[in-house]
């Protein structure tokens, strides 16, 4: 209520002002996460929602539209289908700018302009304390006789493709994969699947009774310095997951730069590098440049693991 | 059928020439329970069919029937592969939502226009008048309510949406019957608190594009995109 | 116990305490208003209340939720229409006491009796959430993606029996719902199901947009295709007080209709009118004067309006614990749960559970404010239910805007909500139930989910039944439906004998 009034005199006071345009941002904002909630970049995207309140006293929510198994491209869709002002911004991962344009969804190349990256995942493969296997090579070995069921969040994913095509480069297949929209503790209990891909934010609260075979990304997560990363173990490339801003193309670079400033602050902020000490993830800010010279680099070691898998 | 008629009329007139004796007073019996109303819960959900059903069912019907003619391209069945190892594989494939549907939907279909019959039939031997032109009349007068929801749908974007809001709220009072004053004042009165409600506090999103707007100064202009 | 005062602390908040005010409130007069129910009022909120906090708007749409009931009660007892469709069965007992010049003593006994529902449910809530909360996360390590697929299939089995006598109709509208979910773009998978190639379908039908046509916007045709009823005239003299006592004088009916309240809430797919059918038919069989039922008989409106006051807390408690909405108001509030960032399932009481606490906290609460003003306030909203059908239904249909268009900003979807009140509006004629239809919608999505999700680990057909919660359940859907079909052989037998 107090924001209402607050918004509405400002706005009033701005009438009789005489400026000439309403500067951004004049409504309330959204930012949409395309994953259920729990994970690292809802957790973040919320901080950056809470800051924005403070910031420019305009209302801000974080809504989630998970895909169901389909990844985050249908969420992607409505950020496609709001206007480009600035009033719906998403919260993507690595996958819908590279592979959203080559899975002919309405997704293209230029759709959405970064505003920046600020999370590396801490992504492994995960399975249960009991497993007869504790890193890929034993995996492999099991997988020969044994039937092994991979989770994972999409079949067209980074993180997926990447596994499989480390288990090819290892010489093993995996059974049969499901996907799904969240890959948590409950997933490894209820016997699901039996290694799953996830992020530790996912799997913390069990993270001491289970085993984690790898980690997909270009360097060891701090927290598990004995986990080798998926790299080292089967000599495909290093790509890393990330999370970044974006909104449709054409908004204009006013609009960019705020919304870059406000995330940059609290990615930078204390709130925000605790967490990344206490996880082992990376949060940091990227701003636009860098963001989309590496979505350039992330493609190329994309199509990397795609010749791999043929 | 012939009444019989008491030929014998010494009866009455035997009653005729005493008068009553009333001397006790008595409370005249009331039960309890009405003799042709008794109560029974089941009857809350009884289910009769009544006009119209069969109308529907065979509407129903067909629209069953042209779902099963494109189930081949439009489910994703023409591309099945039914021969796998793990049977998994075969219960990711798309078809399987649709092919659960349409193993409930067809028999389910099929049955209810056969009960519908069954009713009709009943109506029919019962000689029960059928009313069906009416209830489809019936059907089709809602047809203009919902024919002015799209157009108040569509004059939003022109009027934008507080005055589009009162605009239709005295229109359907008007054609409703509430044709007084007093009635319009309330109904443009409870139309203006549902906009202050919802889009000034609750800043639900309404189409931007307002016709109307563009011909108010810019700060105006600006003022009443948000909050109207 | 911490979490209980942590939840408890949450709630201590301006804008929770005056969410918490509206939803009471507010329930209530929707409530009593026949013609609007909490469905209509909760999926036209429900886009509104995306940029209040997560908690207030919870509190809010759980506010109108838990108090619907109570309103409903009003002009069921003073003019023998039920408010909400829930409250159909207190007319026949609440109603004739009116008739005898006893309406407050029926206003208060309603009262009274749904608060005892209302806490009864709440505090079993509660009592498990401390009991068994610490538990919940093992408990959830048996409800794998198989076993919340047989979940919802028994939940879809039951609802479908439920429908004795017009099982067709209710496995058709089921079908249909459950096609509407499947129709869209799978975007991984390059499969269009049933887009006809038209773009707007490949987006798929949203659940909000198909409930706000089908329950509203047809209810504002009927309203608007129908007449002004001309209801008896009410007057409420003396005190409302009396009654409040008189529940005491029947302790077992009251606890029987409120277990099987709690109990039918807490199973998917049934809902608040088996609930009440039960306990009416027990309590018409364990009491002395069973001729009294349906002309006045206290222990029939306690029955009624316990059990249906019993079922909102304890539906709450399948779709926090699995993830499986038990019924229709509870799966449009796990979107809302998700825009709060909670995500339902066995993992809740490891990450939110002070949030449990405090929903449940606060349906206590709203029980209790509820209470309070209605024995204060019954005068004034017995004025309210006569506002006229046919006014009601022109703001119904003004009010079904809001909720659609705020969905998604799209006016295709105005037009598909007006093509579905249309389609409501026939099935309400010819009374076909809309239930299923929703409910077809929730659960069949989340069938396939959880049957693509858990495809993986089926090898053979047996995999799908060869785990504990599973087998249980599927087995308990081929008992369910072997009785139905052995009564229903067994009555044909007899009705021809």
């Amino acid at each position: 209520m107090k924001k209402f009034i607050i918004a509405f005199l400002t706005t009033f006071t701005l009438m009789f002002s005489g400026s000439a345009n309403a500067e951004y941002p004049s409504g309330p904002v959204q930012f949409l996460v395309p994953w259920p909630p729990g994970d690292f970049e809802d957790i973040l995207t919320r901080m950056i929602a809470e800051e924005w309140k403070v910031e420019t006293g305009m209302p801000a929510s974080v809504v989630n539209r998970p895909g169901g198994g389909d990844g985050p491209f249908p969420g992607a869709l409505e950020v496609l289908d709001a206007p480009a002002d600035g009033s719906v911004i998403g919260s993507f991962v690595i996958g819908v700018p590279i592979i959203g344009p080559r899975i002919g969804i309405g997704i293209e190349q230029d759709s959405f302009e970064p505003i920046g990256v600020f999370v590396t995942y801490p992504f492994v493969l995960a399975a249960s304390g009991d497993a007869p296997y504790s890193n890929l090579k034993e995996l492999a070995a099991h997988a020969q006789n044994n039937d092994v069921i991979l989770g994972h969040f999409g079949e067209g994913l980074i993180p997926t493709k990447a596994t499989l095509a480390a288990a090819k480069k290892l010489g093993f297949e995996f059974a049969d994969s499901s996907a799904y929209d969240m890959l948590d503790c409950n997933s490894l209990a209820s016997g699901d699947a039996d290694v799953i891909n996830t992020t530790l934010a996912l799997i913390e609260p069990c993270l001491s009774d289970i085993k984690i075979l790898t980690n997909i990304g270009v360097e060891r997560i701090s927290k598990l310095p004995d986990v080798p990363t998926i790299s080292e173990q089967s000599g495909i490339n290093d790509l890393e997951l990330w999370n970044g801003l974006f909104v449709k193309k054409g908004t204009p670079q006013d609009v960019k730069d705020k919304i870059a400033a406000i995330s940059k602050k609290t990615m930078l902020g204390e709130k925000a590098q605790t967490l990344a000490k206490e996880t082992g993830a990376r949060i940091y800010w990227e701003g636009e440049s860098e963001s989309i010279a590496r979505i350039a680099s992330d493609t190329v070691k994309f199509d990397e693991l795609n010749a791999i898998l043929q | 059928m012939k009444i019989r008629v008491f030929e014998n009329d010494n009866i009455l007139s035997s009653i005729k020439d005493k008068p009553l004796n009333i001397k006790t007073i008595s409370k005249k019996f009331v039960s309890k329970i009405p003799k042709d109303k008794k109560f029974k819960v089941e009857n809350l959900f009884e289910f009769k069919r009544v006009t119209g059903d069969l109308t529907l069912s065979i509407i129903f019907l067909m629209l069953v029937s042209f779902l099963l003619i494109s189930f081949n391209t439009e489910s994703g069945w023409d591309g099945r592969e039914l021969s796998q190892k793990r049977v998994g594989k075969i219960l990711k494939q798309q078809w399987v939502g649709p092919l659960i549907c349409m193993v409930i939907l067809v028999p389910a279909t099929i049955y209810n226009l056969y009960q519908s019959t069954i009713q009709l039939n009943i109506n029919k031997r019962l000689r029960m008048p059928s009313r069906i032109k009416h209830e489809l009349f019936q059907w089709l007068k809602s047809l203009e309510f919902i024919f002015y929801f799209l157009i108040y749908t569509n004059i939003i974007t022109i009027f934008g949406y507080l005055i589009s809001t009162v605009i239709f709220a005295i229109f359907l009072t008007t054609r409703l019957g509430y044709r007084s004053l007093e009635w319009i004042l309330r109904s443009a009165i409870a139309a203006f608190i549902i906009v202050i409600i919802f889009r000034s506090i609750l800043q639900i999103k309404t189409p931007v594009n307002i016709w109307l707007y563009k011909f108010l100064p810019q700060n105006f202009e600006v003022f009443m995109k948000i909050y109207f | 116990m911490d979490a209980f005062y942590l939840g408890l602390s949450n709630l201590m908040n301006f804008q929770v305490i005056v969410a918490i005010l509206i939803g009471a409130v507010g329930g209530v007069v929707i409530g009593a208003v026949p013609g609007i129910g909490p469905a209509i009022a909760i999926a036209i909120l429900l886009p509104a209340t995306i940029f209040l906090d997560d908690l207030v708007s919870l509190v809010l749409l759980l506010g109108i939720y838990g108090s619907a009931m109570y309103g409903g009660a009003i002009p069921a007892i003073l003019i023998n229409t039920p408010g909400t469709p829930v409250n159909a069965l207190t007319t026949y007992d609440g109603y004739s006491m009116t008739k005898n010049g006893e309406a407050p003593r029926a206003l208060s006994l309603a009262y009274s009796s749904s608060f005892f529902g209302g806490c009864f449910s709440i505090s079993v809530a509660l009592i498990c959430l401390i009991a068994f909360g610490p538990y919940l996360k093992d408990f959830g390590a048996l409800f794998g993606q198989r076993d919340i697929f047989m979940a919802a299939a028994l939940g879809s089995v039951l609802l479908i029996l439920a429908h004795r006598q017009n099982m067709a109709i209710a496995a058709m509208l089921f079908a249909v719902g459950f096609l509407i979910t499947m129709v869209g773009r799978q975007t991984t998978k390059k499969v269009d199901r049933f887009t006809f190639d038209i773009e707007y379908l490949a987006s798929g039908f949203n659940l909000i947009v198909v409930i706000v046509g089908i329950f509203a916007l047809s209810q504002a045709l009927n309203l608007m295709n129908g007449k002004d009823s001309d209801p008896p005239e009410a007057k409420l003299i003396g005190g409302l007080f009396r009654g409040l006592a008189e529940l005491k004088n029947y302790p077992a009916v009251a606890f029987i209709s409120a277990s099987f309240g709690t109990v039918m809430g807490i199973i998917p797919g049934v809902g608040e009118f088996v609930a009440q059918f039960f306990s009416y038919s027990t309590a018409r069989s364990l009491s002395k004067t069973p001729t009294q039922f349906g002309y006045g008989a206290p222990e029939g409106l306690i029955a009624c309006e316990t059990s249906n006051n019993a079922v909102p807390a304890a539906a709450m408690i399948p779709l926090l614990a699995i993830g499986v909405p038990g019924e229709a108001l509870t799966a449009m509030m796990m979107v809302v749960f998700f825009d709060a960032g909670i995500k339902p399932g066995p993992d809740i009481f490891d990450t939110a559970p002070d949030f449990l606490f405090s929903l449940f906290i606060a349906l206590l609460f709203v029980n209790i404010l509820v209470v309070i003003t209605l024995l204060f306030t019954s005068r004034f909203i017995a004025t309210i239910i006569y506002i006229p059908n046919k006014f009601l239904g022109a703001f119904v249909m003004i009010l079904a805007f809001v909720g659609v268009f705020s969905i998604r900003n799209n006016f295709m979807d105005c037009a598909f909500a007006a093509g579905f009140g249309f389609l409501g509006y026939i099935l309400r004629r010819l009374n076909w139930p809309l239930v299923p239809i929703v409910l077809g919608m929730v659960l069949g999505q989340i069938m396939i989910e959880k049957l693509t999700a858990g495809a993986g680990k089926i090898k053979y057909w047996v995999d799908l039944v060869n785990r504990p919660v599973s087998g249980f359940l599927s087995l308990t859907i081929f008992l369910v439906i072997l009785g139905t079909l052995i009564s229903y052989i067994y009555n044909n037998y007899k009705k021809r004998n």
